[in-house]
């Protein structure tokens, strides 16, 4: 196994110790940008395990995003005395049955009848979130108040910046840890293979409908987690969170970031926040000008962000080692 | 009682007759040819007993039981392995990982999420040795697209031997390979399928007649001879068929 | 008895417009394996388009003649400098693409035209009403269904009886074979790409003075024309015309009959076909 660097270390450890006083550094608006744009590096990550690793361009994703967004809203706002965590988890079982539920369908097609029907589910996910307006509040959204999380050290608050900031870093730094950890496991492995001949796959003996479903659940499950947090972020989620434009933003930022490499979705999600925010002072044309960096990029550079950097770093090392 | 047994298998696309009643069987560690002209339904007859497609009428024995309705890869749990003629390989992975996928199937880790492989040096131990016994243990971190032809080749005979099945497929082994390469590549296949059945399609006669112990002819979607190397060496009906073809 | 004959008439029309959509979508994924996800994006540019003539001219008829036209242009231009780029780094890239240019077409109508729907006028005989048996009926609609089954039988007619015809239904089959006999392959897809732009350009603009033009007209219909394809079978036209009418009719007898849930009609009938049969009614097994 590799060692860590002492460089490498000091580059984590700096790392941490920025996020950790990010709150003390941050004014208020720019901390809740950081938060929002840790949601979505989760968020981006369990889209890149699919379109990535294995190969699977789903437009689809934000139906888990938006399920698990609304399912943490309708919990709260029903249940009483509902704990926070408690809300969440029931707000993963929901998107895990949702998983379930279309990914089984969904496993009868492959390749672009298996991205249009992504498609047509989020759409009807979309049109369910519409019209069910007694439970989803339909066009107005949904307004909550989070309790207040009790730890054996203190109260956390999640309608206060800090607070959320640090209750998404340390639960979605951990998911994207376990994301990370989970590309090196032996279904991490699988899903590879999928991406490179599925064919093959089945006659080595994996049952490749397994396989899929798995992923698909999983990374269901995350993009519910992301939108869980996003709930809470807002205190209000609104038929956005399940929208087609939901998943474009997944889309964009992933592709952006580049899907080659694992960090590329995080790079993707923090350019992607700070390029919306930035844009949207001037115009409110933003997405043409998001949607055109996207084109540009699918035609000239299919690497995404992180693709651009390696050519750089190796176009640089070649010049050095030219001298 | 053999391994694998055929009988009267039938197959048609779209009223094209490819196979029509084939029947053979296949001994414990024997070594079958199917030899036979182009078209003659060899691939289609692997495809079918590896469980690509159904026949359409007719039954796979394995083991002494009916498969006909088992996916492949309930087909390659029981222990029947194929290798395919058209490499067939994951591409952009390390050799090491193309062996690796085998191996964490016969041993059921397939889809495990706690389990890192890579960290498992007794399962990494394993795939160094069989990448050893078909010469590719240098070559162990280089990804399959790099490979030279013959490597390739070498590389998928380990990735189907990672099953340790018990009957091995084998279409076509040495297609495409210089004469050298060819004798290479034989006497490895002789060397790891020692204690194994295999049934191998191949036009090289040389090498059907270095590996076979029982070699069978197919013509137009039946057996026409199936015998001892010896027999079909020198069967009428198999000069007349292979002379007429050559003919054409 | 009236009511349900005026539904089914709603159905048909409705099914022409998917008809004129669907087509073009499903003989470029039979042909190119591509499936373009701005296509239904041609359609709302076919409205907005007439819906400018109209206001410029106040020709309706115009709209019609023009709004089809650029898009053939556009198509072309589309399938030549951009798809056709792409397609060397694999079918995903193909796809982001023509998600792209989707994505990008919605924001451009957006920044251009703003997010009001708007409307488009027809006058004189179309603005008319018939009474048929018993029944007043609209004109437009009727026209919409005319037009479309006209189209359709002049597609027929090509595809069947012509030998750009043959060529294009052999590139649907094998186009590596089309492509061995010395026919510029890559002609006739960027040939069907671009009438199958001007078909869902022409659909959009009949569409106009019925559904009204607005930003979201484009996922709308895109969704309805993905199930069309799916149901029918991808990369058949007889399917396409078969589901295309299933789809009309229960879409409107969906709002007949359970005004809530019209949409979940259609995604059961989607989810029925997925299971039984994943190919299509009319798809060939891969």
């Amino acid at each position: 196994m590799k060692t860590l660097r002492p460089r490498t270390l000091a580059l984590v450890g700096g790392a941490l110790l920025v996020l950790l006083a990010a709150p003390k550094l941050l004014p208020v608006y720019q901390l809740r940008l950081v938060t929002e744009a840790i949601i979505f590096a989760l968020y981006a990550v369990s889209y890149n395990l699919l379109l990535g690793y294995a190969g699977l361009l789903s437009f689809g994703h934000a139906m888990f995003f938006g399920v698990g967004a609304f399912a943490t809203a309708v919990a709260l706002n029903h249940i009483a005395g509902l704990s926070l965590l408690s809300a969440m988890g029931l707000a993963l079982l929901t998107t895990l049955l949702v998983g379930l539920t279309v990914g089984f369908l969904l496993l009868r097609v492959k390749g672009t009848p298996f991205s249009l029907l992504t498609l047509a589910f989020n759409a009807l996910f979309l049109a369910i979130g519409v019209k069910w307006h007694t439970v989803t509040g339909g066009d107005d959204g949904l307004s909550l108040s989070a309790p207040k999380l009790h730890l054996g050290l203190g109260v956390l608050d999640p309608s206060n910046g800090p607070d959320i900031y640090y209750l998404t870093l340390v639960i979605l730094g951990g998911a994207l840890l376990f994301c990370w950890r989970f590309t090196r496991t032996a279904m991490g492995h699988s899903v590879l293979l999928l991406r490179e001949n599925e064919e093959r796959m089945r006659f080595l003996g994996y049952n490749t409908n397994v396989t899929r479903l798995i992923l698909f659940v999983f990374t269901g499950v995350l993009a519910g987690l992301a939108g869980s947090f996003y709930t809470l972020l807002n205190a209000f989620v609104s038929l956005d969170a399940v929208s087609i434009d939901m998943t474009t933003k997944v889309l964009l930022m992933t592709y952006l970031g580049g899907t080659a490499a694992f960090l590329g979705p995080v790079l993707g999600a923090f350019f992607y926040t700070y390029v919306q925010d930035y844009l949207s002072n001037l115009t409110d044309n933003w997405p043409l000008i998001m949607g055109l960096i996207f084109i540009v990029m699918v035609l000239f550079a299919p690497g995404g962000l992180s693709g651009l950097g390696k050519d750089l770093a190796a176009r640089l090392k070649r010049a050095t080692t030219a001298d | 009682m053999g391994i694998l047994r055929v009988s009267e298998l039938k197959k048609d696309f779209s009223g094209l007759e490819v196979l029509v009643g084939v029947e053979f069987e296949v001994g414990q560690r024997e070594k079958l040819a199917i030899i036979g002209p182009n078209g003659a339904g060899k691939t289609t007859l692997f495809n079918i007993i590896s469980g690509k497609f159904p026949p359409t009428s007719g039954e796979v024995i394995f083991k002494g039981e009916n498969i006909n309705a088992l996916p492949p890869h309930a087909r390659a749990r029981q222990g029947m392995a194929r290798s395919f003629q058209i490499t067939n390989l994951f591409q952009k992975l390390s050799v090491l990982d193309n062996v690796l996928a085998g191996v964490r199937s016969r041993r059921g880790m397939r889809h495990g999420m706690f389990h890192e492989p890579l960290r498992d040096h007794q399962l990494v131990a394993e795939c160094e040795t069989l990448l050893e016994r078909v010469g590719l243990l240098d070559l162990r971190d280089t990804p399959v697209q790099e490979l030279a032809y013959g490597q390739q080749r070498a590389l998928e005979l380990g990735v189907t031997l990672a099953l340790e099945p018990e009957l091995i497929l084998l279409d076509e082994p040495t297609a495409g390979m210089s004469r050298q390469e060819t004798e290479e590549a034989t006497s490895m296949i002789k060397r790891v399928t020692e204690s194994i059945a295999c049934v191998i399609i191949e036009h090289d006669m040389n090498v059907v007649f270095s590996l076979a112990d029982r070699i069978a002819v197919l013509h137009y979607g039946v057996i026409l001879a199936c015998g001892q190397p010896e027999e079909i060496r020198c069967d009428q009906r198999v000069k007349d068929a292979y002379l007429g073809e050559e003919e054409s | 008895m009236s009511d349900l004959a005026v539904f089914f008439l709603h159905g048909l029309a409705y099914a022409g417009l998917l008809f004129l959509v669907s087509s073009g979508l499903t003989l470029v994924f039979g042909m190119m394996n591509v499936l373009n996800f701005a296509h239904a994006s041609f359609y709302m540019l076919g409205a907005y388009f007439a819906m400018a003539i109209a206001v410029y001219t106040g020709q309706f008829w115009l709209t019609l003649a023009v709004a089809p036209l650029a898009l053939l242009v556009i198509g072309a231009v589309v399938e030549r400098f951009l798809l056709r780029k792409v397609h060397v780094l694999g079918h995903v890239h193909e796809l982001l693409l023509t998600f792209g240019l989707a994505y990008i077409i919605q924001e451009g109508v957006k920044w251009i035209w703003g997010n009001n729907p708007q409307a488009i006028n027809v006058s004189g005989l179309l603005a008319s009403t018939v009474h048929l048996g018993g029944i007043v009926y609209p004109v437009y609609r009727l026209f919409i269904f005319a037009l479309s089954a006209l189209l359709g039988l002049g597609m027929a007619l090509v595809i069947y009886k012509t030998r750009i015809g043959i060529i294009v239904r052999a590139a649907v089959n094998d186009s590596a074979m089309v492509n061995a006999l010395g026919i510029n392959v890559p002609y006739v897809f960027m040939g069907v790409f671009a009438v199958g732009a001007a078909l869902s350009g022409l659909a959009g603009a009949t569409a106009g003075p019925l559904l009204g033009v607005f930003p979201g007209m484009a996922g709308a219909i895109l969704v309805d024309a993905f199930v069309v394809i799916v149901v029918g079978g991808m990369g058949s036209l007889g399917g396409a015309v078969l589901a295309s009418f299933i789809i009309g009719q229960l879409q409107s007898f969906g709002v007949l009959l359970f005004p809530d849930f019209s949409l979940a009609l259609i995604y059961m009938l989607m989810a029925l076909v997925l299971v039984l049969k994943p190919e299509g009614l009319f798809g060939e097994k891969s």
